[in-house]
């Protein structure tokens, strides 16, 4: 899981920006199909994800499988639209949990200050300095094969770096001026907080999501690759890549939609976050 | 010298600099005076071949000690600013890299002019112009030297040389007032000393009245007046540089008339680029660009202003 | 991940500062292990039954508990381990039944040789092209290198290494399909256990062409992956630094392009790309796994992966702890990179 923050490009020409809408356009789009991949997979697959069919292993692409059939005589692209569920849905689930508890730590470090905010700001730097992917994979197998303990491998990862982003919003805001007129009309803190400060925070956050559920979700499938997440038979894409490895040089296409998949889809986030964070640059 | 000189950014509706036409004589100096965004620093750039690689420049000529420039290349134009121009930047603490000590870019400096071996030579320059202890504190870092000693070293290493042409962007903006009128004496005395043109821009009419033998007025990229220092300071033609006149507070008037204000950028697409503030316009200036014409000491691009100046006289 | 500040808020002073990065490594490390501990501890899974191998009875089962200590209350065995690396002793592999520090040693060199050649090689072309990007922004190449940025963060490196298995080695058959050096095919002598050095040492360019071979899709994974960070970063950082004034300022007394771009513009541009470069190296250590998984390269990073697989928890915790250890010794390598580069950190310390 690198950390895909591509610098936003200087030039803000209006060809550039006008190419720049419609590449949140069209990743939207993608975003909204890969929804109802993740919610009504049944729907759209042309077949069933776990049917085995021995007879009719490893058939190449063609018109009744488009992607092909793995080792047990599946249908891939089922397979893979059944699996969007597994790895979408857990790259969105680490995320959320990720920001969640990286708000809540980051806005009362920020919000308390003084020892209690260094006491918490140190402690994310302590997660800060491991190795993160292989802790991941420590951790992972620690708790045993499974897509849960990828799961929270990766969010007890993620975190840190929320409440450490959360806390620098946090605390410029609460020093703008805003903020102070609030407090002198006499607002709640928590008022404060829920209606003028965490909004605030939302343009930068979203644009850090987006890029970040595409890194989760190459973390997650990575992992699921070295046999710590998804179990068989789920048809979880990185678990995929990782069951199609020993037959790789005689099946190409078993490794290569699945991963394909992969790749699309974690560049469709980084483009629609590049676009967005240019948008909210200029 | 330049004649119809036009600089256009890419992305900018108009010019910022545009149809300007300049000559300077060495031993001579002349102002460039103007509002922000009028093209003083862009006209400054095209003369010393350091415009943006993106913008767009045309002139029917351009030269330096009687050489072509106009298609001159990139090479030509360092080796031309390592002999001939020199230019002094207006923020001091912006003109020196802050991570190198000064004395390393003071040699850089030298060595490209192939000067390396008048260091001892430099140092008494600096001494000179008021920067003390010149080997001490040059081992220093930018940001720890004050505006003024900076540009002091600016001035230095940029006289050293010996230029045919000194180009200075307001080299005082930056410093507070005592020290700004120290800086003026020292390019003053180095003028009257060495045989230069120096081209000084500013928006301070008092230095113009300081040091200037030619002032330049700069509207919206076209020069709007220029003649004589005593002519455009004493005898304004154009509305602007009434108004800018006006506007200088004075001893001898008792209140400041300022110049009716106007946002930034907008300029109009056809005629006179001040008729959106300008008391007399009428309506021809929206029509057609007006040309500098002489009237009295000075060219001034302002026909209104000219025919009845020539009827009063 | 955010730009980790390292070390964080030191004060004055190069003993303390000295003192005070050992604590913080110490501290990271225990914290690392801690957790690594703690959630092998409230696992399902039993190692003493994985120990004792699938034919063992209940009692057998028993006994190899009790051999390792598992029968011990939590604590206690946490005292225990730690105590242990204290001494330097990482316990035995459950799997290899040997000392766990045997096996890493053995497997390192490989695992070296692969991240440091990549890492030289994705570090120095990423510099480079995103220098080229810079100075020149348009044209064919800027649009490639853009493809390249994009594309290169956007891939799972499994994938990537899977493909370039299939084509270059499989179809075409250029390299091969997976494996290290093998020493004795390639008659030169096992000293360090690398093999491009160990070819060196031999000064037999046969071996030098065959370990080069064996090492060239294991490492053009790890870079392409890589490398887009670079790029983008040193793309945008010396973009930056041209824009300014100071740059215009050198240009106008006459210095080369040369001088302006690579003496004083670049110099204040590599800061940030040398933060980065460390963090990605917390990366690469993950990373390798995946990579040597694919290609069988013999190093730490397979060994991981079979400890994993087995369950292996001394294995893992071992793993941990070195990697854990290893990045916050590079970050703290990088921190001292900075004040060359800008002698105003120097100053301030
Ligand atoms: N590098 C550039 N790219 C695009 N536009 C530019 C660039 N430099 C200047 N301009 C534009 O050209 C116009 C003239 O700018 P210039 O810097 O020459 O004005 P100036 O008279 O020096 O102003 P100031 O007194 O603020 O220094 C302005 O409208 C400015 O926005
Ligand atoms: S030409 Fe017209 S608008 Fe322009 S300055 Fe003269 S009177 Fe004013
Ligand atoms: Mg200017």
């Amino acid at each position: 899981m690198s950390v895909v923050e591509l610098p936003a490009t200087a030039d803000t020409t209006s060809r550039t920006r006008k190419a720049g809408r419609g590449v949140v356009w069209w990743s939207a789009a993608t975003v909204v199909v890969l929804a109802a991949l993740v919610f009504i997979p049944g729907l759209l697959a042309p077949g069933d994800p776990y049917t085995l069919d021995i007879g009719n292993r490893f058939t190449g692409p063609q018109s009744g499988n488009l992607f092909g059939t793995d080792d047990a005589g599946r249908d891939i692209l089922s397979r893979v639209i059944h699996g969007a569920r597994y790895s979408i849905g857990s790259a969105v689930l680490i995320i959320t949990v990720a920001v969640v508890v990286g708000t809540i730590y980051g806005s009362l470090a920020a919000w308390y200050g003084g020892i209690l905010d260094r006491l918490l700001m140190r402690t994310v730097d302590v997660f800060l300095a491991f190795p993160y992917l292989v802790f991941a994979m420590a951790v992972a197998a620690s708790l045993g094969r499974g897509l849960t303990s990828t799961i929270v491998a990766l969010s007890l990862l993620w975190w840190p770096s929320y409440a450490r982003m959360i806390r620098g919003q946090v605390k410029s805001i609460l020093n703008d001026y805003h903020i102070r007129a609030a407090t002198t009309l006499g607002a709640r803190r928590g008022q404060i907080l829920r209606w003028h400060v965490i909004p605030h925070t939302y343009s930068q956050l979203l644009v850090r999501l987006t890029l970040d559920i595409g890194n989760a979700l190459v973390a997650l499938t990575g992992l699921a690759f070295l046999g710590l997440g998804a179990t068989p038979p789920l048809p979880e894409w990185g678990r995929m890549v990782a069951d199609s490895k020993q037959f790789a040089l005689t099946a190409w296409w078993y490794a290569v939609f699945p991963g394909a998949v992969i790749f699309l889809t974690v560049l469709n986030f980084v483009l629609l976050g590049e676009a967005l964070r240019k948008r909210s640059t200029s | 010298m330049v004649e119809d000189l036009t600089v256009t950014y890419p992305g900018a509706g108009r010019p910022a600099v545009k149809g300007v036409s300049l000559e300077i004589e060495s031993g001579r100096t002349l102002a460039v005076v103007g509002e922000s965004g009028s093209g003083k620093t862009t006209l400054a750039l095209a003369l010393a071949g350091l415009l943006d690689r993106r913008a767009r420049r045309r002139a029917s000529r351009l030269e330096i000690n009687g050489e072509n420039l106009l298609a001159a290349r990139r090479r030509r134009w360092r080796q031309l600013r390592r002999t001939d121009i020199s230019f002094i930047f207006q923020s001091p603490i912006n003109s020196w890299n802050p991570t190198r000590t000064m004395i390393a870019q003071v040699r850089d400096a030298m060595s490209a002019a192939g000067h390396a071996g008048r260091m001892p030579e430099l140092l008494d320059l600096l001494g000179r112009v008021g920067f003390e202890d010149p080997e001490r504190r040059l081992a220093d870092l930018p940001h720890q030297l004050s505006g003024g000693m900076l540009q002091r070293v600016s001035i230095a290493v940029a006289v050293i040389i010996e230029p045919a042409l000194l180009i200075a962007d307001e080299p005082t903006s930056a410093l507070d007032s005592t020290v700004q009128s120290e800086i003026l004496a020292i390019l003053a005395e180095l003028r009257s000393e060495a045989d230069l043109a120096m081209l000084i821009i500013s928006h301070d009419l008092s230095v113009v009245a300081r040091v200037a033998d030619d002032v330049m007025v700069l509207y919206g990229g076209k020069v709007v007046e220029q003649g004589a220092q005593a002519a455009v300071l004493g005898s304004a033609v154009h509305p602007y540089t009434r108004g800018l006149l006006d506007s200088v507070p004075r001893l001898d008037r008792d209140r400041k008339t300022p110049l009716p204000s106007m946002e930034p950028g907008h300029l109009p697409a056809a005629g006179c680029p001040f008729a959106p503030r300008c008391r007399l316009v009428v309506d021809d200036c929206r029509r057609a660009e007006p040309e500098l014409i002489p009237v009295d000491a000075t060219l001034a691009a302002c026909p209104p202003a000219a025919s009845s100046t020539l009827i009063a006289t | 991940m955010a730009i980790i500040q390292y070390p964080p808020s030191f004060g004055a002073g190069r003993l303390a500062r000295f003192v005070k990065g050992v604590v913080w490594l110490l501290l990271v490390v225990l914290v690392a292990v801690s957790i690594t501990f703690a959630l092998s501890r409230i696992v399902p899974a039993d190692p003493a039954r994985l120990a004792a191998g699938l034919e063992a009875g209940p009692e057998q089962v028993e006994r190899v508990r009790q051999d390792m200590g598992l029968d011990d209350p939590v604590m206690v065995q946490y005292v225990r381990y730690i105590a242990g690396l204290v001494r330097g002793d990482f316990g035995d592999s459950i799997r290899t039944r040997g000392p766990i520090l045997d096996d890493v040693v053995e497997a390192l060199p490989a695992s070296i040789e692969l991240i440091v050649v990549s890492f030289a090689i994705f570090a120095s072309l990423g510099i480079l092209a995103g220098i080229i990007w810079a100075y020149w922004p348009r044209g064919v190449h800027a649009i490639l290198l853009r493809a390249v940025a994009v594309a290169g963060s956007a891939v799972p490196v499994f994938w990537v290494g899977l493909l370039l298995q299939i084509v270059l080695a499989a179809r075409l058959g250029w390299f091969p399909v997976a494996g290290n050096l093998n020493h004795a095919a390639a008659g030169i002598a096992e000293v360090t256990g690398a093999g491009l050095l160990d070819a060196l040492i031999a000064r037999s360019p046969p071996a030098m062409w065959e370990a080069a071979r064996v090492l060239f899709l294991p490492v053009m994974t790890i870079v392409i992956h890589n490398i887009a960070l670079t790029i983008a970063l040193m793309r945008s950082s010396l973009a930056d630094q041209l824009d300014r004034e100071y740059v215009r300022a050198a240009r106008a007394r006459g210095l080369s392009e040369w001088r302006v771009v690579m003496v004083d513009a670049l110099r204040n541009a590599l800061n940030p790309v040398v933060t980065m470069l460390g963090l990605q190296l917390g990366w690469l250590l993950g990373g390798v796994v995946i990579v040597e998984v694919i290609f069988s390269w013999p190093g730490i990073g397979l060994y991981a992966f079979s400890s994993f697989q087995a369950f292996d928890y001394n294995a893992i915790m071992a793993i941990t702890v070195l990697a854990t250890a290893g990045f916050v010794l590079v970050n703290a390598l990088v921190g001292q990179i900075y004040p060359l580069l800008d002698p105003r950190i120097r100053e301030a310390r």
